[in-house]
């Protein structure tokens, strides 16, 4: 059994081999299905969550690496839906099909929480990772910068 | 998929030479009346008022209404509800959206064939009039439950916002107040459009079947629509409705379902596409603790466990001997473009079929077959593209359940065309297409892929075998390995140009393989055996007096299926190309030389020069060049502009910024049109610089995105789009935006290299060429 901080709450997982990627572990054993599977190899950022406030694959992140830690998922990162990247993906109407977007936005987060005011490459620095086959990238940045300028 | 097809009738059509056309077809939406028949029955104090199959009016207020297009990021949700909410003058944050079940009868949509298929740009203008009609419909049983309650003549309401009022005597009514109240009429009246705009030809789908609202001067006493003047929610921009859901991990995608007992299962499939197994050794995988079965598919073999974790472990187990002789294996992707090629450059050897011509054909056959003259001289340009890869960013997966009794089933998917995965999960589990019920989930990107079925087989075959629900997922690379491709696909151009510049004919000769070759032999046939989605798009937008078109399908053995822009991108990644070239022999302006052949096109006239000011175009760009495209596709137009620069020793090429007007006729959310075209404008780029799928012996040489790279945001140009709404019938946006930027980009790559590209992707390896040329 291993223990981890999920989302704020201690959570005990068991049943599940200490090598498990951390995505399936959130996704289909703690049934928390906003983050969301992609490639599985790192490549594409759809399942980025946080560990220990930092941006992390949880595809590529065992179980155990989790174990103790705090883990943040895209259902955890405000209480009412309203952090200023949420306020700001919804006023510039960033999601397209959206199964990209939890991750975009936690990783987002992860750039804001160390780097406040981000210049525009700061921004594609931290952003590169994560894919979007609906070609939100425009909207993405816009709405990176209306939330740092909010913050 | 024979019964599909039967929904087309062809005929020949004299209108600019289009051979092959969907015949005209009555407005096959039904209005029954069961709402108002169970409501008659039921009579004074009911709770709901469901005056059609459209609309659900409740008591407290909320108003819900069927949405038949399936919300593909495209804004389905927030566009086709406003056409009935605009009539029945709803207060649009009373509205529910209610996705439409599977039944073309009731909701298929009246411009693509009756079908409920959400593809090919056709939703909006496919419903909008029968949701205008559903909602006056709704707004009349309002109006004259009102007038019976007050005593007052229907003419003298007014409505708005949700309310009925009589303004002589200042009362008012909600209209959840009047549903217990109401009684719906024996027999709705007709309704006409007072500011009817006509549908026009289109090149797929030939001539719309006549709209139950055109004007009819044999029909006076009609009731009117609501005039485009006084639109309240159509052509004002709203906040997209699935939106907040899409940045809290709540909106639901196929791949979030959770069903209680459900399995989890995983197939592995051979390196070839339709790879038969032909020995499975699966004892280590089934000792894997939780798996529950390893089951053998027609094309593969699936491990079934209890959870995720026993599957993805007991596949790795599998020790799997393919048979050989797979249809796929030999292919060559590389082999089979040049294999295009050859074919495109011998029109003797393969005709193909022609499919749309104008002006008199042998007139234009006999100039082109004249090798040049003091009158004219041939230009030829010829492009290729390779496979592509569709990409949606959720990989293909399906939630299936049988009933107990075996005789029915429902599955759980994000999905284009629900008919089609009934059928297909209909004839593996051996029960009727209209015993699955098939609940569509949010689908993580579609772009074509969706259309046809993926996982949902795989989980009718695995759940009949393990007697479970199951949930089977495929991982990014079972996902490139069983992708059906866009086409690879030859254009061959030619052109005869006289010494003042202007084009006197052309033909345009498209080989590739088909879509409906492989899955809708009847519509193949009904096509004169070719592809729409391979020619759409190959008649020259300019005044060119006489123009053939032919289409040659060569079948192949790894499957093709249509991708967001059809044939259009890579027709006119050809057409626009040759257009600049053939402007620069001429030493003409490419802007300039467009509008001169587009007289006759105000509304492309109107693109390009918004375009040309919106990009500043006759300002030189410091070490970068700009490169124009115009294109027309399904009556709307664009032009777009991209600034492009090359690094000549990697040769990568870069764009920096783009411009693109684009008049989509009446223009339903203008906001959500300028977002479908600039994402379409980057994921053209994307297919236009990175994207291709090669085989080599059958075997698909890309597992992930490091090797199948898409665009990310450091190779993102600033995009700027303008939507010109005009008077004109209302034309799709999900689609035109892809398909400007590959001819933009190659057009400003001339400048800087000397040389068009003639081949998608255009490759650094390609671009490093011509410059060493």
């Amino acid at each position: 059994m291993i223990r981890l901080r999920l989302n704020g709450e201690d959570v005990a997982v068991s049943g599940v081999p200490d090598d498990a990627p951390l995505l399936w572990v959130i996704r289909e054993h703690l049934k928390l299905t906003g983050t969301k599977f992609g490639c599985g190899v790192g490549l594409c950022g759809a399942c980025t969550v946080h560990l220990n406030g930092r941006a992390v694959r949880s595809c590529l992140t065992p179980l155990k690496v989790a174990a103790g830690q705090s883990v943040t998922t895209i259902e955890g990162l405000s209480r009412h839906s309203d952090h200023p990247l949420q306020r700001a993906w919804v006023e510039e109407q960033v999601p397209q099909c959206g199964y990209c977007q939890s991750g975009q936005i936690m990783q987002a987060a992860s750039l804001l929480a160390q780097t406040p005011h981000p210049t525009d490459d700061e921004i594609v620095a931290a952003m590169e990772g994560n894919l979007c086959r609906c070609g939100t990238y425009p909207r993405i940045k816009r709405a990176i910068k209306r939330a740092a300028g909010e913050t | 998929m024979g019964e599909a097809g039967s929904a087309i009738r062809t005929r020949r059509l004299t209108r600019r030479g289009f051979l092959v056309s969907s015949g005209a077809m009555s407005c096959g939406v039904v209005f029954a009346m069961a709402g108002g028949e169970a409501l008659a029955k039921a009579g004074a104090g009911q709770a709901a008022l469901a005056p059609n199959v459209w609309v659900t009016l409740h008591r407290d207020g909320a108003i819900d209404v069927i949405c038949p297009g399936i919300e593909l990021g495209q804004g389905a949700h927030s566009t086709l509800p406003r056409f009935l909410a605009e009539e029945l003058d709803a207060d649009w944050s009373h509205v529910r959206v209610v996705a439409a079940p599977s039944d073309e009868k009731t909701y298929g949509n009246p411009l693509f064939w009756d079908m409920q298929l959400t593809a090919g740009s056709r939703t909006s203008l496919g419903y909008f009039d029968v949701l205008r009609i559903a909602g006056a419909q709704a707004r009349l049983v309002l109006l004259q439950t009102a007038a019976r309650k007050w005593g007052v003549g229907v003419e003298e309401l007014a409505t708005a916002d949700s309310v009925v009022s009589h303004p002589a005597s200042g009362r008012r009514a909600a209209y959840g107040e009047l549903v217990p109240l109401a009684q719906a009429p024996a027999q709705f009246p007709e309704f006409v459009d007072p500011d009817y705009l006509a549908q026009q030809t289109d090149d797929f789908f030939g001539d719309p079947p006549p709209s139950p609202v055109a004007p009819d001067p044999k029909k006076p006493d009609r009731v009117k629509l609501k005039s485009r003047r006084l639109y309240k929610l159509i052509g004002v921009d709203g906040p997209r409705r699935d939106i907040p859901a899409k940045v809290d991990g709540t909106a639901r995608y196929g791949l979030d379902v959770q069903l209680p007992g459900m399995a989890y299962a995983m197939v592995e499939t051979g390196p070839v596409q339709g790879g038969v197994p032909a020995a499975v050794d699966d004892a280590a995988a089934r000792a894997v603790p939780g798996v529950i079965d390893v089951v053998r598919l027609p094309n593969g073999v699936a491990v079934a466990g209890e959870n995720i974790f026993a599957v993805r472990a007991a596949r790795a187990l599998l020790k799997i001997e393919w048979a050989p002789g797979a249809r796929t294996r030999g292919y060559d992707s590389a082999a089979t473009l040049e294999d295009f090629s050859r074919i495109a450059a011998d029109p003797a050897g393969h005709a193909g079929v022609r499919v749309s011509e104008i002006g008199d054909p042998a007139s234009a056959e006999a100039l082109l077959a004249d090798a040049g003259s003091a009158d004219h001289r041939i230009v030829v340009f010829e492009t290729s593209s390779e496979l592509v890869y569709h990409a949606p960013l959720e990989p293909q997966n399906a939630t299936l359940r049988i009933a107990d009794d075996g005789k029915s089933a429902e599955a759980w998917q994000g999905t284009q065309w629900p008919k089609l995965d009934q059928q297909f999960v209909g004839k593996a589990l051996g029960i009727e297409p209209e015993a699955v019920k098939i609940n569509t989930l949010y689908p993580g990107g579609s772009f074509g892929r969706r259309q046809e079925p993926g996982a949902v087989v795989d989980a009718a075959y695995v759940a009949k075998a393990i007697g479970r629900p199951v949930k089977v997922i495929w991982t990014r690379e079972d996902d490139i390995k069983r992708n059906p491709f866009r086409q690879a696909l030859v254009c061959r151009v030619e052109a005869a140009v006289a010494p003042d510049g202007t084009i006197k004919a052309t033909r345009h000769r498209v080989v590739a393989d088909s879509w409906f070759a492989r899955m809708f032999p009847d519509w193949f046939e009904q096509y004169h055996q070719s592809d729409p989605g391979n020619w759409v798009g190959a008649l020259q937008a300019y005044d060119v007096p006489l123009q053939l078109v032919d289409n040659v399908t060569e079948r192949r053995a790894v499957d093709v299926c249509y991708m967001r822009g059809v044939g259009v991108t890579q027709a006119k990644f050809a057409q626009e190309s040759l257009i600049d070239l053939i402007a620069a022999q001429h030493g003409k302006d490419p802007l300039d030389y467009r509008l001169q052949m587009l007289q006759a096109t105000p509304r492309a006239v109107k693109v390009l020069q918004t375009v040309a000011g919106m990009s500043d175009w006759r300002r030189p760009r410091d070490g970068r060049a700009l490169g124009l495209a115009y294109t027309p596709y399904s009556n709307a137009h664009a032009a777009l502009v991209a600034e492009v620069s090359v690094d000549r020793r990697t040769g990568e090429v870069r764009v920096h910024e783009v411009w693109c007007a684009a008049d989509v006729g009446l223009a339903i959310q203008p906001a959500i049109a300028a977002s479908q075209i600039e994402g379409g404008i980057l994921q053209g780029l994307s297919m236009a610089l990175y994207e291709r799928a090669t085989l080599k012996d059958g075997v698909v040489e890309q597992t992930n995105f490091h090797q199948y790279p898409i665009l990310r945001m450091s190779r993102t140009p600033d995009v700027n789009v303008r939507i010109i709404s005009t008077d004109n019938a209302i034309a799709g946006a999900g689609e035109i935006g892809v398909m400007q930027i590959a001819p933009a980009v190659n057009n400003a790559l001339v400048k800087l290299i000397g040389a068009p590209l003639t081949a998608m992707p255009m490759r650094p390896e390609a671009v490093l060429a011509a410059i060493r040329a």
